[in-house]
């Protein structure tokens, strides 16, 4: 299996990453414990101080481990290495590299780890004398001691990128930026398979979006066989940092370059999903990162799928990105989690199956990332016309319908059964909706707020007892059964875009019409290039732009755009994406846009919970702030002159406001 | 680590200077000699005669054109953190001519200030900024205190420069004021990067409100006329909380916290356009530990406290730039805030307060959560938390425009003109007035919705889309 490689930059990145690792740790670690005994050293679970209660589960759960425990060791030592020496004993060292421009933050994180593990090893002794007879206790501390920094993989220096993503960006640089891909080659060395590189840091502030960017980009050039995800965390709507949005675009138009994956996380999600589920009234930082990294967790954790004939095959967050994220113009993921009760509570929960697998899915669909939020999403999605859950449910009693019924604010269903002319009424009316959008833009908006979401492909996973035969039996196999029975995908399940879902089985209507749209809106694509490359030269140069040529121009692309959005139902570039998606499904032999895999680890402590990581539109809120609210200040030219200061001028500026624009549209057109 | 340079010029300059190296010793009483929190300011050299093998000295350059407030630093215990090469000192003073500090002094001591900075430098790391804290009001914080702004703009462009200046009282008792007023801010508008101008008034009133004026009869002490002149107006008080203003300003960068705030992103966020970079600032009034009224405010991690400190900061109360930033007698216009806690506040808190607060500002309608927070684990000593106020905004414009009026009414008579031209041509104050004219209207334009022309709003066109509609 892969091994994955932490990069951790900036205040945000390495905060979050401890809390990551210590939640890895506890997952893969102390399973080894659950042979012994049910109540493992008294110690040990004080020293670490936010043990989860996975390590307090019953001893029931230990005759569900059946792994053997050199597979355990092989996904532990996917994380942390194994350092062996005469003088210190066994360590484990994480595989993290840990880069800032101040070194505070990591000294914090690197003084803590070694307080904690320090608190272990001491206790340790006193054990052995103590219980001699929980030997297995011991020996599995011995065999997983407490994880530990490499200090040789972090790079730091002095003075701070100051919010400024154009100083973090361009700080990496001369020995520095050697520093640090020194400190990456060594771990990536270090590491017994091709590892995945996870990228963990913030938007908001200078050296989390700046660096983070520039030691991507640098890394996917330096080391391209690797694959590679940002964990990427964005700051509270109400604003961190005044400049945090100039600072979001800047970093995601260059990562969703250059990344395979992102996936984008919100401060203002944990703070909700704190207060609201988790009964923590006024949360604190840590607990920020506690969630948030409950979140990725899982996404780290081994996985089997049912749906092979062979009875398991294993799935790693690898194999899920592959699968997610298989084509360049769709490269955001997003992760839902479902339960998210307070750990006191965790006793008194039975959560079913089957409504968890409800809850995930409403989850999904309105785009609410707390269980409680539903019910809002709802109402809102309910104020459009013919948007509302219920009308999912009726439209899931026809005979067929496609995604754009439901977005489009006119809220008709359409029938995509008929061959050639019924498709061609489908077009017109997508051609409708789309203008529609374009006129009234109350309607617009209210989408925008909530509309239904649509998503690309998304694995869904499911942890604890018995779920390997909840998916395997009931929830696949309905799937598949109904996508026997009427030819398609349940909608309940999802919804999926509709050339997914009219593709799936086969090369369905609908489909022959795409095509020479396709190549119109390219050419769109590439006339509106022109205007920005015409822009950006002049910018550049120093000329204004004589706003009657730019007003010609851009009155000649409006008709463009206009002819672009009434032949709407083709994406751009979305033929390569079903080709991509269809080798992919031919090799894996799944021929539907989820993933269901499952696992027996008691996810923080739950006995149940699902988990899905998905391809879809529920990141568009964060990206369409970030976008409006700098173009705000950008037309104002208010900050722009730190931006110069340090090498970003107004066509840089332009081009990321293009490219993250290009995202929004593509994923809007899903 | 980062490290900071304080110049400290003029007597008023150097009094906060010592309060603030005070306050700043007392606040590092805990720290160890090892800790990097220490080398932002200090700076350990080998002793030539003490016993132990390290002394430590601070990173300060004290500059006065007369000798006695210096001579009293050297005096006293705080003596010990300078060498001798950090003192630069006349004896005749500038008698509060700006001309005579900037013109006559200035280019006198040009060799002996790059000499004392470049000593300075020579031990920093990585330097991250200037400290300058002087009044305007008199000769030598306002003449030479600009001069060596100047300098500091012209040999080391890409560091940041931060001035702390006192504004004269509108009682002041130096009667060129205004025009050393005016000729500074002009140096300030085009050679500081950051400016956190304080009003001698405000400060006083921040004073009375924390240290009441005893008034009752069992504790009164026979004080003469003369004692209670002294006592009222003694500048220690007032010199404390402009020390206590700066170490909150720097304390997120050399202690540890759950969110820290960079000296150099202050500038980042709280300066939209270059030459708008004066941020009025607020404090939270500081309680009498005895009131008993208090005490249930006094625990830890409560909110009500940081909501207390908050009302300080928003209100009339905490404000020391003189004028209230958010609420003046016409609405304010916001351009950008910051909130830096110290102490013990729970991330939530803050936010919910800082939620509340951007209720009450009037922020302009591109950046509506212009809003920066920090949070700094260790609180001011004698506190359990505090909380500070940065606010660039349009008041700003009211305490200008009162300063340039005052100045207007003498320069329209040509009143005092003379001992300025002894040194200067009268069209550099015409031009000093100019520019502090244009800087009142650029900061009554964002009121209206106006903003200073940037190279985006001429190269960018305002219908250009710039990105595919969505």
């Amino acid at each position: 299996m892969a091994n994955y490689v932490m990069v951790a930059a900036g205040q945000c990145g390495n905060q979050l990453c401890y809390e990551l690792m210590n939640q890895i740790d506890q997952h893969l670690a102390p399973d080894m414990y659950q042979h012994s005994d049910a109540g493992p050293s008294a110690s040990s679970s004080n020293a670490k101080n936010k043990k989860s209660p996975a390590h307090k589960m019953p001893t029931t759960s230990s005759a569900l481990m059946t792994e053997p425990s050199e597979d355990q060791q092989l996904l532990y030592e996917a994380f942390f290495r194994q350092h062996k020496s005469v003088q210190a004993g066994t360590k484990s060292l994480a595989r993290i590299v840990s880069l800032d421009t101040e070194p505070k933050v990591i000294d914090d994180c690197v003084v803590r780890r070694k307080q904690a593990a320090g608190a272990l090893s001491s206790s340790s002794p006193n054990s052995k004398k103590q219980k001699a007879a929980a030997l297995t206790s011991s020996a599995a501390e011995a065999f997983y001691p407490p994880w530990q920094y490499d200090t040789k993989s972090i790079a730091f220096r002095h003075g701070g990128a100051g919010n400024n993503w154009s100083l973090g960006y361009s700080l990496a640089q001369g020995d520095f930026l050697d520093t640090i891909l020194n400190c990456i080659r060594r771990q990536l060395e270090l590491a017994d398979t091709t590892p995945h590189l996870v990228f963990c840091h913030s938007l908001a502030g200078g050296t989390g979006s700046g660096l983070g960017t520039r030691v991507t980009e640098c890394a996917v050039e330096e080391f391209p066989e690797c694959l590679t995800t940002n964990i990427v965390v964005a700051p509270y709507h109400f604003g961190e940092v005044v400049v945090q949005h100039y600072n979001a675009l800047l970093c995601l138009s260059k990562i969703q370059a250059c990344s395979q994956s992102v996936i984008l996380l919100e401060n203002q999600m944990a703070q909700v999903l704190c207060q609201q589920m988790r009964g923590i009234e006024r949360p604190t930082l840590s607990d920020l990162n506690c969630v948030l990294a409950n979140h990725i967790t899982p996404l780290f954790l081994p996985k089997v799928t049912s749906r092979s004939p062979f009875a398991t095959i294993r799935h790693h967050f690898s194999d899920d990105i592959i699968f997610l994220a298989s084509h360049p113009a769709y490269r955001f993921l997003n992760i839902k989690l479902t339960p998210q009760t307070s750990k006191q509570s965790v006793d008194f929960t039975f959560d079913q199956w089957p409504a968890l697998f409800k809850t995930i899915q409403r989850m999904q669909l309105s785009g609410a990332y707390s269980e409680r939020n539903i019910v809002s999403h709802i109402k809102r999605l309910g104020l459009i016309p013919g948007t509302s859950l219920a009308s999912i449910h009726e439209a899931d009693d026809m005979s067929q319908h496609t995604i754009a019924s439901y977005a489009s604010p006119i809220g008709h269903v359409r029938s995509r059964s008929g061959p050639g002319p019924a498709a061609a009424a489908a077009a017109n009316t997508a051609s409708a909706s789309m203008a529609h959008w374009n006129v009234s833009s109350p309607s617009q908006e209210a989408l925008k707020q909530g509309g239904m979401i649509r998503s690309l492909a998304s694995v869904i996973s499911c942890h604890g007892e018995s779920a390997s035969s909840y998916v395997s039996d009931s929830f696949l196999s309905q799937m598949e059964q109904q996508q026997r029975q009427k030819g398609r995908l349940p909608v309940e399940v999802l919804l999926y875009s509709s050339s997914i879902s009219s593709n799936t089985g086969g090369h369905g209507p609908g489909h022959g019409g795409g095509r020479p749209s396709l190549s119109r809106s390219g050419s769109r694509h590439t006339h509106m290039e022109e205007d920005y490359r015409h822009l950006a030269a002049a910018a550049a140069a120093g000329t204004p732009v004589s706003p009657p040529s730019v007003r010609q121009s851009t009155s000649s692309s409006l008709p463009t755009h206009d002819t672009a959005a009434s032949a709407a139902t083709a994406l751009p570039l979305f033929d390569e994406y079903i080709a991509a998606h269809h080798a992919l499904v031919a090799q894996s032999g799944i021929d539907t846009p989820i993933h269901c895999h499952h696992s027996r680890f008691l996810l923080h402590g739950y006995q149940r919970s699902v988990h899905v990581m998905a391809n879809d539109q529920s990141m568009l809120p964060i990206l369409r702030r970030a976008t409006m609210k700098s173009e705000h200040m950008f037309r104002t030219g208010a900050y722009v002159h730190q931006y110069a200061m340090y090498g970003v001028d107004t066509a840089d500026f332009v081009q990321a406001f293009y490219d993250i624009g290009s995202v929004i549209q593509n994923y809007e057109q899903l | 680590m980062r490290e900071v340079v304080s110049l400290h010029v003029g007597q008023c300059g150097n009094q906060v200077g010592s309060a603030f190296w005070n306050l700043m010793l007392l606040e590092h009483e805990q720290t160890p000699d090892t800790d990097p929190a220490l080398s932002s300011f200090f700076h350990f050299e080998p002793s030539k005669t003490s016993r132990s093998s390290h002394v430590m000295k601070a990173r300060a350059l004290l500059v006065d054109m007369e000798c006695g407030p210096l001579n009293e630093t050297m005096r006293s215990p705080l003596g010990a953190l300078f060498d001798d090469a950090q003192y630069i000192m006349d004896v005749s003073g500038a008698g509060n001519n700006f001309a005579q500090g900037y013109y006559f002094y200035g280019p006198q001591y040009h060799e002996r200030f790059m000499a004392g900075i470049h000593n300075n430098l020579e031990k920093c790391d990585s330097l991250q900024g200037f400290f300058l804290t002087h009044s305007l009001g008199g000769g030598t914080g306002s003449g030479v205190g600009s001069y060596i702004l100047h300098l500091l703009a012209d040999e080391f462009p890409k560091i940041t420069r931060f001035s702390t200046c006192v504004y004269p009282s509108d009682d002041g008792d130096v009667i060129t004021a205004p025009y050393n007023t005016m000729l500074a801010t002009r140096e300030l508008i085009q050679s500081a990067d950051c400016v956190f101008p304080l009003n001698n008034s405000s400060l006083f009133s921040f004073n009375q409100l924390e240290n009441p004026p005893k008034t009752d009869a069992a504790n009164a002490q026979p004080l003469s006329a003369m004692e209670r002149k002294s006592k009222s107006r003694g500048f220690e008080g007032v010199n404390n909380i402009a020390a206590r203003m700066l170490c909150h300003l720097t304390s997120s960068s050399r202690f540890h916290g759950e969110m820290n705030v960079d000296i150099n992103e202050i500038y980042t966020n709280l300066v939209p356009f270059p030459r708008m970079h004066f941020l009025m600032t607020a404090l939270n009034v500081r309680h009498p530990a005895t009131s008993q009224t208090q005490k249930h405010l006094r625990t830890d991690h409560s909110r009500p406290a940081l909501q207390r400190a908050f009302a300080d900061i928003l209100g009339a109360r905490g404000q020391l730039s003189g004028g209230n930033s958010i609420h003046s007698d016409r609405p304010t216009t916001m351009l950008s805030s910051a909130f830096l806690a110290r102490g013990k506040v729970a991330l939530s808190d803050l936010v919910h307060c800082v939620e509340g607060a951007q209720k009450n500002m009037n922020f302009p309608e591109w950046n509506q959560d212009a809003c920066k927070i920090g949070m700094c684990r260790t609180a001011s000593p004698g506190e359990e938390m505090g909380v500070m106020g940065m606010y660039n905004s349009s008041a700003f414009a009211n305490i200008l425009g009162r300063d340039l009026s005052n100045f207007q009414r003498l320069f329209r008579k040509k009143a005092m003109l003379h001992h300025y031209t002894e040194y200067v041509e009268e069209e550099v104050v015409r031009e000093a007035e100019q520019e502090v004219v244009e800087l009142v209207a650029d900061y009554q334009a964002i009121e209206n919705g106006r903003y200073p022309v940037t190279e985006v709003t001429t190269s960018v066109p305002a219908d250009f889309p710039l990105y595919p509609p969505f």
